[in-house]
């Protein structure tokens, strides 16, 4: 493309080698160097554009300090061009100077006079050396090396033809934000008869780092003549981009090289001649500009929730299609960006529909303006909302934060909708759902039922109690159960221990129940218990049946274990005492009868200790 | 008599307390699935975030916080709560097609070092039983078997009860203890979620960077944890250290 482009300036720098348009008086200052020897001259010329010729008068020629003024009547050169149909006329006026010594020299502003106002020009400064320091053969010209020197060209000349053509990289700004628009125009300068032909880029232009948006440049540009340290200059725009750094710190931007056929005339003395001299010869150049260095700032910290990275001036609008729809019948939603910036690389705006609605990617379409100096123009996003439930909606705003770098703010648009009317019912999905019923490229629906709560601070499985407790329940009730199994075992296949464990629990119980019938008044039965309480506990403790013990028998037993006399003594007056209330019609005292209670307990008692006495005596020797 | 009035009084006035603190709950889970439905997710977050500072969560407050964050571009966050619905509602399909979906979201993808057999088994029965499930079953098996044994003992010793003892009692052992190996793994293994969009790890606390990455959505483990640094533990076994804000634990 830039091949194409830059051929196109060839051919046009080729023919066109004419002052610049002007709509109104315009009055230039300039000359033929700048940098001259001692042996050389230099030619100053002042150009009047767009006044009509009969208005302007021959100037003065300027004040000038270093320099000798060789004629003081001026040459004078008019020309009239048609350029897309207006004419347009000029006349210069030109001097011709001679150093006085190496030095600093000065040509002073001179002034012009057109119609009934005057016009001053800039004054310039020249730097006359040594005639030693010069190209050879120089003399106040501009001169192009000679044919078949290309290749070996002398420094002399490499310095000459940069001061007569070269590339100037013009940036907007040398510091940027990061995602902010740096425009690089790229200038072509050249000047009076040079041509050129057959240019194309060079090597590759790069802007690693960035973001890059060419502009429009004009295919057949028309030169813009240009003074540039008093040497009069025509200048094409080569290139004009926007590129967008997409980090921050240093960055660079690769030199623009252009090769070339240039052509310079050689020898001619004034920009007429060089247009019309035959003397010189197309030769192969490398045009290169400077490299662009920026220094690229981060956004603010500051920057809202709902910032995505936009960078530049934007506007949000945003429409539904239809505000009235059925249950899964589709509405476009469309939002539209308008503004400066880097569009290419801008996000969706923030836009949340309510749950109920299925919203499908956008479509996306861009529209960007590349004319004028800055990337602008439109992205839309198209978005399919489909309703899954009745009801009526408010949407809610579509939204885009950015970060407006003349502001240096974040500024955010919003854009309203209107509310949605659903109607119809809901039927079930059939496309685009998995077999279970999810939703393919979509989340499930939330849960509306009761949800199961648990504490949140509750402590974790194994750190709680019961779990342990739970566990060892089991085993204790096992072990309880193992044991009182092995009790009744043990108790079964042993009778006199079983008796005896049992002496204790019966003779309580008929204590207890005699004691029942003392307080009923049933002396009978009282003294009944008495007596089996008595019986039954030397028998279960001497392993003897107790029924049909005779008096004696008894006595016999308690002497074997060693109960003492007088308990023997006691119990058979308990014992006789028992017979005569059970058979005799005689009814006790509640007293006697609650003596004969202590006096069975007694008994039991001294029982008890001597058979406990005797068994331990074998242990004890 | 004492006692009895004293354990009857703490039930009577537990069981409203934790009625109380359940129905707050209810209420703003009920409330943020409506702000959901309306689609006003940062309302709705804010409800279920209120039903858990009220002393509750359940797996369906978790899934539906996963959703809302997932509404709202939180990729960690919405990956962080339904791998904490997916611990509660281990079974369900709607929370393991949500939380594949946003995984699928993630921008990293580390190799995996591959587990131990053991953890692996853990980390799949895990998947289908939660620890108390796992416990709760270990224990009616337990107590079946206590019970075979129980009449083993007084009913006297039938071979059909000791190989009831046996079936019922290993199993259930096992359950139990799996039950609470799980509980024991998810309290002494700390995993989370990188919330930040990119996150360098660095070799030290506060030292310098090394040339690892980890994105958002990225599930990591916590080694260690050091004031406001943590050490985390990337899939593919790599360790570094992160500042604890970056992350949010499972």
């Amino acid at each position: 493309m830039i091949d194409v482009r830059l051929a196109i300036f060839g051919m046009l720098a080729f023919v066109l080698t004419v002052p610049a348009l002007a709509q109104d008086v315009a009055v230039r200052g300039s000359v033929s160097e700048t940098t001259i020897g001692t042996q050389e001259s230099v030619v100053f010329s002042v150009e009047i554009e767009g006044a009509s010729l009969s208005d302007v008068r021959t100037p003065s020629p300027p004040d000038v300090s270093g320099l000798v003024l060789v004629q003081r009547t001026p040459s004078t050169h008019r020309s009239m061009t048609i350029i897309n149909g207006r004419l347009q006329q000029s006349v210069s006026f030109r001097w011709t100077y001679r150093p006085q010594e190496a030095g600093p020299a000065r040509i002073k502003a001179a002034s012009v006079a057109v119609g009934d106002r005057t016009y001053s020009t800039e004054p310039i400064s020249i730097t006359v050396v040594d005639q030693s320091q010069r190209p050879n053969g120089r003399n106040a010209r501009p001169q192009w090396p000679s044919a078949g020197s290309s290749t070996q060209e002398s420094p002399d000349n490499a310095v000459e033809r940069a001061r007569d053509l070269f590339i100037r990289a013009v940036a907007s700004t040398l510091e940027a934000r990061l995602n902010e628009q740096v425009t690089i125009e790229y200038q072509l300068f050249f000047r009076d008869g040079v041509q050129l032909r057959q240019s194309r880029l060079a090597g590759s232009w790069d802007a690693e780092g960035f973001w890059r948006e060419e502009f429009n440049v004009d295919s057949r540009p028309v030169p813009e003549t240009r003074v540039e340290n008093g040497i009069v200059y025509h200048m094409i725009v080569l290139k004009r981009v926007a590129v967008f750094p997409t980090r921050s710190g240093d960055l660079t931007i690769d030199p623009l090289e252009i090769e070339t056929e240039a052509y310079v005339p050689s020898g001619a003395s004034d920009a007429f001649d060089r247009f019309f001299s035959m003397r010189g010869r197309f030769e192969s150049v490398s045009l290169s500009s400077p490299p662009v260095h920026l220094r690229v700032r981060p956004l603010p910290d500051n920057a809202p929730g709902s910032f995505s990275g936009a960078v530049g001036t934007y506007a949000v609008e945003a429409g539904i299609d239809e505000s009235d729809v059925e249950v899964g019948e589709p509405v476009q939603l469309e939002v539209v960006v308008r503004g400066a910036g880097n569009l290419a690389t801008l996000d969706a705006p923030r836009f949340q529909p309510p749950a109920i609605f299925e919203r499908y990617d956008p479509g996306i379409e861009t529209s960007i303006d590349r004319d004028g100096r800055r990337i602008r123009g439109s992205k839309t996003f198209r978005y399919v909302l489909v309703p899954r439930s009745n009801g009526t909606y408010e949407l809610p705003p579509v939204t885009l934060t950015y970060f407006d770098p003349e502001s240096g703010r974040y500024e955010t648009s919003e854009a309203a909708l209107p509310a949605l009317r659903v109607t119809g019912s809901a039927s079930p999905l059939a496309a685009g759902t998995t077999s279970g019923g999810l939703p393919i490229d979509d989340i499930a629906p939330i849960h509306a039922g009761a949800a199961s709560w648990h504490a949140v601070d509750a402590p974790p499985l194994h750190r709680r109690a019961w779990p342990y407790a739970a566990l060892a329940l089991p085993i204790g009730l096992l072990l309880f159960l193992y044991a009182a199994r092995r009790r009744e075992s043990a108790l079964t296949d042993d009778p006199r221990r079983a008796r005896s464990r049992m002496a204790h629990p019966l003779a309580g119980k008929h204590l207890r129940s005699a004691q029942e019938h003392l307080a009923d008044g049933r002396s009978r039965a009282f003294y009944k218990e008495i007596e089996r309480a008595v019986t039954g506990f030397i028998g279960n403790r001497l392993h003897v049946a107790a029924t049909g013990l005779t008096r004696n028998q008894i006595d016999a037993l308690l002497v074997s274990v060693g109960v003492g006399r007088d308990d023997r003594t006691v119990l058979r007056n308990l014992l006789d005492e028992c017979d005569r209330v059970r058979f005799a019609p005689l009814v006790p005292e509640r007293e006697t009868m609650e003596h004969a209670g202590e006096r069975a307990a007694a008994v039991i008692l001294a029982v008890d200790e001597a058979v406990k006495a005797r068994r331990s005596e074998p242990a004890s020797v | 008599m004492t006692v009895r009035c004293l354990i009857a009084a703490v039930l009577l006035f537990a069981a409203p307390v934790r009625a109380q603190g359940v129905d707050v709950a209810d209420r703003h889970f009920d409330e943020g699935n409506r702000l959901f439905r309306e689609g006003d997710f940062e309302a709705a977050v804010e409800q279920y975030r209120m039903a858990i500072e009220a002393g509750y969560g359940s797996g369906s407050l978790y899934y539906n916080m996963g959703n809302a964050y997932f509404r709202m571009d939180e990729l960690g966050q919405s990956i962080r709560y339904y791998e904490k619905a997916a611990r509660w509602l281990p079974a369900r399909t709607d929370v393991a097609h949500n939380l594949s979906l946003a995984r699928g979201q993630i921008s990293d993808s580390f190799s995996r070092v591959p587990p131990p057999i053991w953890r692996t088994a853990l980390e799949r029965i895990g998947q289908v039983w939660s620890p108390a499930a796992l416990f709760t079953v270990g224990l009616l098996l337990y107590l079946g078997a206590a019970g075979a044994l129980a009449m083993w003992i007084r009913r006297g010793r039938s071979a059909w009860l000791r190989r009831a003892a046996y079936g019922l009692g290993l199993p259930g052992v096992c359950f139990i203890l799996l039950g609470l190996t799980a509980s024991y793994d998810r309290v002494h293994t700390v995993r989370a979620v990188m919330l930040e969009n990119r996150t360098t790890l660095l070799d030290r606390p506060n030292g310098g960077r090394t040339d690892v990455q980890v994105h958002e959505g990225t599930v990591v483990k916590v080694v260690t944890q050091r004031a406001a640094w943590s050490e985390v533990q990337l899939p593919n076994g790599t360790t570094g250290w992160v500042l604890a804000g970056t992350y949010g634990t499972i």
